[in-house]
């Protein structure tokens, strides 16, 4: 059985959904909506068991052989952010994810991706020291809380950007000249600066063995958000060196990533810079412009864990779904 | 220099700083990354500067460091809005990670993703990893369920011992001492406190922690042989006699 946990109405999860169907995949859902309707239990020693129960079903965690997991924060849940702090409701809630988090990282399934293995992210330079050492550019960096060290750096580079260090996702912005002026307010926090590097960007995906290149043309500082900038986004297929495939491969493995979206900039002097590895890449933004795939490579990996995991002693064959009450809204679907 | 990395209440490193204090420790807590002066050059860590007391200081005068803090949270950082604590809190542990990560010197323990302590586990995870190299274990029961508060089986710890480096302290007889020193070897951390029952029958792992709450004196001087070297506290503690 293929489980998918997170909120079923995001791209990438409804994505990975459909082509599971369209394969026939065995699959079960916990949609994150319900966490307040969804218990879990858990059992710990050399292995871990265990049972999830939604929507009036019990989904059996032992007969889990591969696990695509997009899971929020749950007090971001609409059902959960009405509830008062410290409530009754917010506290299962986050008690739900912590449970979830735990059998994921301690289970024997195939695990896209494993809590621990996507921790890495949570710190853009750490994370850029493991980059660096895989071949990959990294732009000159500052952390400072030292206004002085910060107009030196913008001196000696005249181009900066300016991003936030952890996993928090922010705006990569230009340095520009009213920055200059507010950088006293650095003192409070350790700040990250980086040389601009110009160049051309690719979102890599590496499905397992399978990768996906795209190049993307935008205007904007951080084409993510180009439309705040009144920019166009434009994204074209394309085929990376076989030698850079190679190395975007092996760095996600080396991250015990199974899935992860690379991105890159080439140089106008033919130097590959690596900015960060997404553990959890909302895929679909990219495939809905690119036309890539990329929604069948993650169902095939799955399904071609869950059939090697089913050989595999210690795993159940059973389908693990068992109806406990009556539901007309399915929160599993076998597909033969 | 020896830095002690821990929030502004923690009364063990408070004492470590004042034990060590011929060794010119200091205290590095949250509020600190609120100073003008650091600076940080990944890749070209010997270039770093770190404000110490607050002195600004080469990062290669720090001689080892003790890490007892797993992340920055809001309730560290008072002297933020509140509006932007979460945010503060969640760079100043992403910096954290990194910088402590650069370091040449011996680091105690070195930070991980999961923890800038060592791997922030839960216990399940320690009670997997211990049963999994042959340590004895209760099965960990774990639930989330509606109206029921959050349920873990717990027993009454009757023993800790703690691993530093090499060292072992508190173990009874060898073989709990090597289950100790062999979870911390599979963990790669090299200071945990080992929690174990006691009472009738056979002693039984319970889980680990890399921060230990209490720190004893042996155990503090072994954290300083580990980071400084046996020769050299001795010779200091003999110069500050």
């Amino acid at each position: 059985m293929i489980l998918l946990c997170g909120v079923m109405t995001e791209g990438p999860m409804s994505a990975v959904y459909e082509a599971l169907v369209r394969i026939g995949g065995c699959v079960a859902v916990y949609d994150q909506r319900d966490v307040l309707e969804t218990e879990v239990a858990l059992a710990v020693d050399s292995e871990v068991t265990g049972e999830l129960r939604t929507r009036g079903e019990r989904i059996d965690l032992n007969a889990v052989s591969a696990a695509y997991m997009r899971l929020y924060d749950s007090r971001q849940i609409p059902a959960v952010a009405r509830t008062p702090e410290e409530s009754a409701e917010r506290n299962h809630a986050v008690n739900v994810d912590d449970c979830l988090l735990s059998w994921a990282d301690l289970t024997a399934a195939t695990v896209v991706n494993r809590p621990s293995a996507m921790a890495s992210n949570n710190s853009k330079p750490f994370q850029a020291e493991l980059i660096r050492a895989f071949g990959f550019d990294v732009p000159e960096t500052l952390i400072t809380t030292d206004p002085e060290a910060a107009r030196e750096f913008h001196t000696n580079h005249r181009d900066l950007i300016y991003k936030s260090i952890s996993g928090v996702r922010s705006v990569v912005s230009r340095l520009g000249r009213e920055d200059l002026d507010r950088l006293d307010d650095l003192v409070w926090c350790p700040t990250q600066f980086q040389q601009y590097v110009c160049g051309a960007d690719y979102r890599v995906h590496v499905v397992g063995d399978e990768v996906f290149a795209c190049q993307i043309t935008s205007d904007a500082d951080d084409y993510r958000y180009a439309s705040r900038q009144g920019a166009d986004v434009d994204m074209e297929t394309c085929n990376l060196p076989p030698e850079l495939a190679d190395r975007c491969r092996a760095l996600v493995a080396a991250m015990d990533l199974s899935f992860g979206g690379v991105d890159l900039r080439e140089s106008p002097d033919g130097r590959w810079y690596c900015f960060e590895v997404n553990p959890s890449p909302a895929f679909t933004y990219y495939q809905s412009r690119s036309g890539q795939p990329i929604d069948e490579a993650v169902a095939r990996l799955l399904s071609s864990a869950h059939n090697t995991n089913l050989k595999t002693p210690g795993h159940s064959h059973a389908e693990g779904v068992v109806k406990t009450s009556q539901s007309d809204s399915a929160a599993s679907l076998c597909h033969p | 220099m020896i830095v002690v990395v821990a929030r502004n209440g923690d009364v063990a490193a408070r004492e470590l700083v004042a034990r060590w204090e011929a060794h010119d420790a200091c205290l590095l807590t949250p509020a600190a990354l609120s100073t003008a002066g650091w600076r940080f050059r990944p890749g070209e860590p010997h270039g770093s500067v770190a404000v110490l007391n607050g002195r600004r200081t080469s990062v290669r005068e720090i001689r080892g460091v003790v890490t007892r803090l797993v992340c920055v949270t809001e309730a560290d950082l008072p002297h933020i809005e509140q509006a932007d604590r979460a945010y503060v809190a969640a760079e100043m542990t992403a910096f954290l990670l990194s910088w402590l990560s650069s370091l040449n010197c011996r680091v105690i323990n070195r930070a991980t993703p999961s923890g800038l302590a060592g791997p922030n586990w839960r216990t399940e995870q320690w009670t997997h990893l211990a049963a999994r190299i042959g340590v004895p274990v209760d099965r960990v029961s774990r639930s989330a369920i509606r109206g029921s508060a959050p349920a873990f089986q717990s027993s009454p710890i009757k023993l800790s011992v703690t691993v530093v480096g090499d060292a072992c302290f508190g173990a009874p007889d060898a073989i709990r001492a090597s289950w100790a020193r062999r979870v911390a070897k599979v963990a790669r951390v090299d200071l945990l406190e080992v929690e174990l029952s006691g009472g009738e029958g056979e002693p039984i792992f319970l889980g680990a922690r890399v921060c230990p709450d209490e720190i004893t004196s042996e155990v503090a001087d072994a954290i300083l042989d580990f980071l400084v070297g046996s020769s050299s506290r001795s010779v200091s503690l003999g110069a500050s006699a």
